[in-house]
């Protein structure tokens, strides 16, 4: 190329006063790359935490619900003591310890579903085992009701929007 | 080799029948379906090689009656139903009383299933548990477990003859075993890895006469048999001894087996087929898969498929082992059994050549085995 000759010793390769002509193309196409890699963080990030919430919310919600149950037997247990037999009480105590264990604090802890399984068969368990099926309903059984159009539970905090 | 005589066809059902159950001593056959009755059928006092209907079992449940089963007394008789619930049957002199309803699953029950020492009842439903029912007295049913761990609909569930394991079968390819542990019930395994579990919906296994193995069907048109070994805890480990492929075309959805070790299948192409070991004789080996390790090395287990069925009576099922205690052959196919689907097959409990088949064909079958003369 006409003007080349020999280049200075005392500059950098890839400093030429032309390279930026030169490679116009490929810059432009690395800092559109980087704008949107950034672009897509700060989205990307915004997605996350808003589905993070929800979810925390909903795992927050159905442990919460459990812990407020037994809270509530216990109440009344404590104001008639025969009121559940041996079995219940053993199984308001299994559900108790299961609340207490769970890691609300560690949201990547394998066994969150497996935890969320037992809590939740346990509960189920314990409302047959009082004859109790119809007067409550397991959160994510109502969230389910309501996506399927079935009867709306008054205030129920799953339709709330963080 | 043989054959399979049909001797009876007993109508009276108005909708598909689902599922058939021989009574412990095998003097009754219950039935239930589509029409959302129950129906016992005893021997013809005056004709004994009849079969006729002695009573309904009506106007309890609100839907379709997916399942019945005898207690190991016979005397009661549970029935699950698409109705969410399952009732308890009392039945004295003729005259059957419903003794209790158990409720708690959110949507249709599959299958009720009674332990051989009658103090338990499992059932499973579409809501993807299954549930553990403890017999109190004065026909009081308290539950003892409610047990998450399918991902699908669970289609069965059926007790190891010694009454240590729950099975469970479900929409979403797995088997699932299932034992007790300090009061509460654990799953001790998942039958499901690839290349060993099933690939579809498993809808129904069965226990050998002893309960050292356990046959299970399929959607992806085979039948497994697997084996039991003992670890050195005492646990069960349950290991597949083969697959038998090629020789069903579409879904099976009943397996049962028999005293004399007789497999008998019902499938979505109105076909029963009869399998069973024969000793001796060449056998096919075909395609022979790489040897799945045994767990404690003491069968040899392969898992084997073999050309597709061209329907001749020679068929084999190519897989071998040291033992042979997985070697089996189709000894006969009987299509069509019904016009329709068959949805149950179920052999007699003391009279080992009696099956009874139920069908989308609102009928059920009564059916003989003959061996072929050695």
């Amino acid at each position: 190329m006409a003007g080349m000759g020999n280049p200075r010793p005392a500059e950098a390769a890839g400093t030429d006063i032309f390279d930026s002509a030169l490679h116009l193309e490929e810059q432009h196409i690395h800092e559109g790359y980087q704008d949107g890699l950034q672009a897509g963080r700060r989205s990307g990030r915004a997605e996350g935490k808003a589905l993070g919430l929800q979810k925390g919310f909903e795992v927050g919600h159905e442990v919460g619900y459990y812990s407020g149950c037994c809270q509530l037997w216990r109440q009344l247990q404590t104001q008639d003591p025969q009121l559940w037999s041996q079995r219940v009480d053993k199984g308001i105590a299994a559900l108790e310890e299961m609340v207490a264990d769970f890691p609300l604090g560690n949201p990547r802890d394998e066994r969150l579903q497996e935890l969320m399984d037992g809590m939740r068969g346990k509960f189920k368990a314990l409302l047959a085992m009082m004859g109790l099926q119809h007067a409550y309903r397991p959160p994510a059984q109502q969230q389910q009701q309501q996506s399927e159009g079935g009867a709306a539970g008054r205030g129920d905090p799953a339709s709330f929007d963080f | 080799m043989g054959s399979l005589e049909e001797l009876q066809c007993l109508q009276g059902h108005s909708d598909r029948v689902w599922q058939v159950s021989w009574s412990p001593s095998g003097d009754m056959l219950a039935s239930c379906g589509g029409d959302r009755t129950v129906r016992i059928w005893r021997h013809d006092a005056a004709n004994p090689e009849r079969w006729l209907c002695t009573a309904i079992l009506e106007d309890t449940h609100s839907r379709t009656i997916r399942s019945a089963c005898w207690s190991p007394c016979g005397r009661f008789l549970a029935t699950a139903s698409f109705d969410r619930t399952t009732a308890v049957w009392q039945h004295q002199g003729g005259v059957w009383e419903v003794v209790a309803m158990l409720e708690g699953h959110e949507s249709e029950v599959k299958e009720v299933a009674w332990n051989p020492n009658g103090g338990m009842l499992a059932t499973c439903s579409r809501d993807k548990t299954v549930w553990l029912w403890e017999v109190q007295p004065g026909h009081e049913y308290e539950v003892v477990d409610v047990k998450h761990g399918h991902s699908q609909d669970v289609k069965t569930v059926r007790w190891h003859p010694l009454g240590e394991v729950l099975v469970s079968a479900s929409y979403d390819d797995t088997i699932k075993l299932w034992v007790e542990e300090d009061d509460e019930w654990v799953c001790a395994q998942t039958l499901a890895e690839p290349g060993v579990g099933h690939a579809s919906t498993v809808w129904e296994v069965a226990f050998d006469a002893v309960g050292e193995r356990m046959v299970s069907c399929s959607d992806d048109c085979t039948l497994k048999i697997w084996g039991c070994c003992r670890a050195d805890s005492g646990e069960q480990q349950w290991t597949l001894l083969s697959t038998l492929s090629g020789f069903h075309d579409r879904t099976i959805f009943s397996v049962d087996w028999s005293k004399q070790g007789l497999i008998a299948s019902g499938c979505a192409d109105n076909a029963i087929r009869i399998f069973g070991q024969e000793g001796g004789g060449e056998q096919d080996q075909v395609d022979s898969a790489a040897a799945t390790p045994g767990v404690w090395g003491l069968f040899m287990q392969q898992d084997s498929s073999r050309r597709p069925a061209t329907g001749s009576s020679s068929d084999k099922a190519s897989s071998s082992s040291d033992s042979g205690v997985a070697t089996f052959r189709l000894l006969s196919t009987r299509q069509p059994a019904h016009p329709l689907d068959v949805n149950c097959v179920r052999w007699h409990p003391t009279d080992p050549t009696l099956l009874a088949s139920a069908g989308d064909d609102c009928c059920i079958k009564l059916w003989r085995w003959h061996a072929a003369p050695t």
